[in-house]
């Protein structure tokens, strides 16, 4: 394995607290949203897809230690990480549009595997609103499987939107000296920003 | 014998136009602690990055000229082997603190750990750094719920633990109180008597005066002046640097405009007081 | 000062406990056994007798309290949701009442309990886990089998950043509301307020990161050669070997029978 930038070690810790730390503020403020995947798509932004995925698998198995069911779900965070990195490269992040089209790539993996996970594991009927909603399709007249997708890819794309816009603007911010020391900072850094900046400087 | 050299140095930080340091020529001799001052945005935090050999192993960029750290080319230096020769200590006391140790004992022998210190010595080596800093009541305490003037001192302790000959000190009591600054000044003056080769950046001249053998000053990225800290502290011309002078030279050249003058500009408070009491007749 | 302290660091780390004190490997072991058992079985009350079991060892080990606090609260919510929506939602032939558009029936009552016990003991062996092992000693354990230990430093040094940036998002929501920000009201205001409490602090974890990079680069933290270690755990002894093994050839073998027969 490439040896890892330094400065990534210490940006998966970060990115593992964020991701916690995003979703007990979304609860704290009641937030219809998760917004527990900041960390993650930041990291795998900056840094690539393994250290996102790291970031993405470790905060699960934290999360595990209070709510176990979070185990099952780690390929979704994990999948994120990876997904972030991938689009990085691509320079998607680099504007608000392009970013926001990309949260439904990110919705198609957490609604799209999810179900599929909440499917496999839990029969379609996951512990939590999401397994409430499928439950109520199911009444309807849908199958679990499409109950099961149509709920969690709904709850996905609400939560995923807002958590790519808050991500860009993160990205945004980042100190220009710091991107420089990051793997994926080049594809980020903003060359007119750089060069406005070095003008007032001179 | 010269423990660092800087010959025709100049170093432009990536994706920036300017340079941060400017054709730095200097020889820092073994066993001296070198004053670092100039106005805030002079260079001082990035020349301390050139000397602990962060440039060019962290910070990319343009970096041209020379630097040999103990007759070694930086480039050429390994830049894992760096640490085991140069200890740094910087501003930040909550960044110092590795956040994965749970006592106070255990995060002063991290840094032995990582050279692959054999336990007994290591105990022994961590006593011995506790008594020297006088931090006995700490050991047992969890170091993430310091205050920041315990903080420093722990990370003062890491650092001098792992027996560096030399020390780059950037600021280390810019975020502190009065009296945890004469602590950690009273740990920087133990290292300069065990021998230590110090850089120490510090905004309050008076400490300057009172604790280097020579001063460099900076501005813009240039070495504007330097040579011992009596003929650099008592220059007049540093006001226009940036820099304030220590109280001493002030006080001395006031009494000079008074017609007063001492025998020699004093830079530090004992210096004055000496002189005022040879004049009085005490 | 204090040398019972310092000489402490020269023995193994001891809890004086039977279960504690079992090397973390060992533990996980015995704990995942315990995980797949029910998984295998799937009846009902072999779970209960799992989690019963959970209690029983949580109680040896004197972390009763710090089990039931995390687990029955879980176990609850967990549990009695995935019970109700099996019971309310799967169709059977077996109709026991009618509530409305419901119907609650035998397969689904069932199929509930059976699942949600299911997954109520696997909880259990994680909670388990995590109150009986210190993860400073788990990854103590895993440097000496040979995992780097940069990457035992980004998990224990996760641990401390979700405190210290929680604790630093507690004290920017108390500004944030002093400033007049709403973190109440519609919903709209919520989501507004979110990003200026998230925002500094990730951005400024960020730039500390650098420093704590040069920091952790000062300590010898990518020194070549291997790293010792001040703290050490008890070595494996020869007995809980042999226990181990024991356990896991009783297990393997009650699978191959399950299977087989």
């Amino acid at each position: 394995m490439k040896k890892m930038n330094k400065l990534t070690i210490f940006l998966i810790p970060i990115g593992i607290a964020v991701n916690f730390i995003g979703g007990q503020i979304a609860l704290l403020l009641k937030l219809p949203l998760y917004l527990d995947s900041i960390g993650t798509i930041t990291v795998g932004a900056l840094c690539g897809g393994i250290p996102g995925a790291l970031v993405g698998a470790i905060t699960n198995v934290s999360i595990s230690v209070t709510n176990p069911t979070s185990l099952a779900y780690i390929w979704l965070n994990i999948g994120f990480g990876l997904l972030a990195g991938y689009l990085s490269k691509k320079g998607v992040f680099k504007k608000l549009w392009k970013t926001v089209i990309a949260g439904f790539g990110f919705a198609i993996i957490g609604g799209g595997v999810g179900s599929m996970i909440t499917i496999l594991l839990f029969d379609g009927l996951g512990a939590g609103t999401t397994g409430m909603i499928t439950g109520m399709l199911m009444t309807i007249g849908f199958s679990v499987q499409a109950g099961a997708f149509i709920s969690e890819l709904f709850a996905d794309l609400l939560d995923k939107i807002p958590t790519l816009i808050i991500v860009f603007f993160i990205l945004k911010s980042i100190p220009v000296r710091t991107l420089a020391k990051l793997p994926l900072g080049h594809v980020l850094i903003d060359m007119d920003k750089v060069q406005g900046a070095s003008r007032k400087v001179a | 014998m010269n423990c660092i050299s800087v010959k025709n140095v100049s170093y432009k930080y990536p994706y920036t136009e300017g340079f941060a340091l400017k054709e730095l020529n200097y020889e820092f001799e073994k066993g001296k602690c070198y004053g670092i001052i100039g106005a805030n945005g002079s260079g001082k935090t990035t020349f301390c990055n050139l000397l602990r050999g962060m440039i060019p192993h962290f910070f990319e960029g343009e970096l041209t000229g020379d630097v040999f750290i103990e007759e070694t080319d930086v480039r050429n230096w390994d830049s894992n082997l760096l640490s085991t020769k140069i200890g740094y200590i910087f501003q930040n006391p909550f960044t110092q603190i590795s956040g994965i140790k749970e006592t106070v004992f255990e995060e002063i022998a991290l840094g032995l750990e990582n050279l692959g210190m054999e336990k007994e010595a290591l105990i022994d080596r961590v006593i011995e750094v506790v008594k020297l800093l006088k931090l006995e009541q700490l050991i047992k305490k969890n170091p993430n719920n310091l205050s920041g003037g315990q903080k420093q001192r722990v990370a003062f302790a890491s650092i001098i633990a792992m027996n560096n000959d030399i020390i780059v000190i950037d600021e280390p009591t810019s975020q502190l109180d009065p009296e945890s600054t004469a602590e950690i000044f009273s740990i920087i003056n133990l290292l300069r008597n065990q021998g230590k080769t110090i850089f120490l950046v510090e905004h309050k001249v008076d400490l300057i005066a009172e604790y280097s053998d020579e001063v460099i000053v900076l501005k813009d990225g240039q070495i504007t002046l330097s040579g011992s800290t009596q003929e650099v502290l008592s220059n007049m011309d540093l006001l226009q640097m940036g820099v304030m002078l220590p109280q001493a030279s002030m006080l001395s050249y006031d009494m000079q405009k008074a017609n007063k003058q001492l025998d020699s500009i004093a830079i530090t408070k004992s210096q004055v007081i000496e002189q005022i009491k040879q004049r009085v007749g005490v | 000062m204090d040398y019972e302290f310092i000489n402490s660091f020269k023995k193994p780390q001891v809890q004086n406990n039977w279960f504690l004190d079992l090397n973390p490997l060992s533990k996980l072991n015995i704990i995942l056994i315990l995980a797949i058992i029910p998984i295998v079985v799937k009846r009902w009350e072999v779970s209960v007798v799992i989690i019963l079991f959970y209690f029983l060892i949580a109680a040896a080990s004197s972390r009763l309290k710090q089990f039931s606090k995390v687990y029955v609260r879980l176990a609850l919510l967990i549990g009695s949701l995935l019970f109700i929506m099996r019971a309310m939602f799967i169709p059977g032939e077996d109709v026991l009442m009618k509530i409305g558009f419901l119907t609650i029936t035998q397969e689904g009552v069932d199929h509930g309990l059976q699942f949600a016990t299911l997954v109520v003991a696997i909880c259990g062996a994680l909670v388990l886990y995590s109150v009986a092992t210190q993860a400073r000693d788990l990854m103590l354990v895993l440097e000496k089998k040979g995992v780097p230990h940069t990457a035992t430093y980004v998990i224990l040094s996760s641990l401390q950043s979700i405190i210290d940036l929680g604790n630093m998002s507690k004290l920017i929501m108390e500004s944030q509301k002093a400033r007049g920000i709403e973190t109440e009201g519609k919903v709209t205001n919520r989501i507004k307020s979110f990003f200026p409490i998230l925002g500094p602090l990730f951005l400024g974890a960020i730039s500390n990161s650098e420093e704590k990079a040069i920091a952790m680069d000062a300590r010898a933290f990518y020194a070549p050669g291997k790293n010792t270690h001040l703290r050490e755990l008890r070595p494996v002894s020869l007995s809980e070997k042999s226990v181990l093994i024991l356990i896991n050839l009783v297990f393997v073998g009650f699978i191959v029978w399950r299977v087989v027969g």
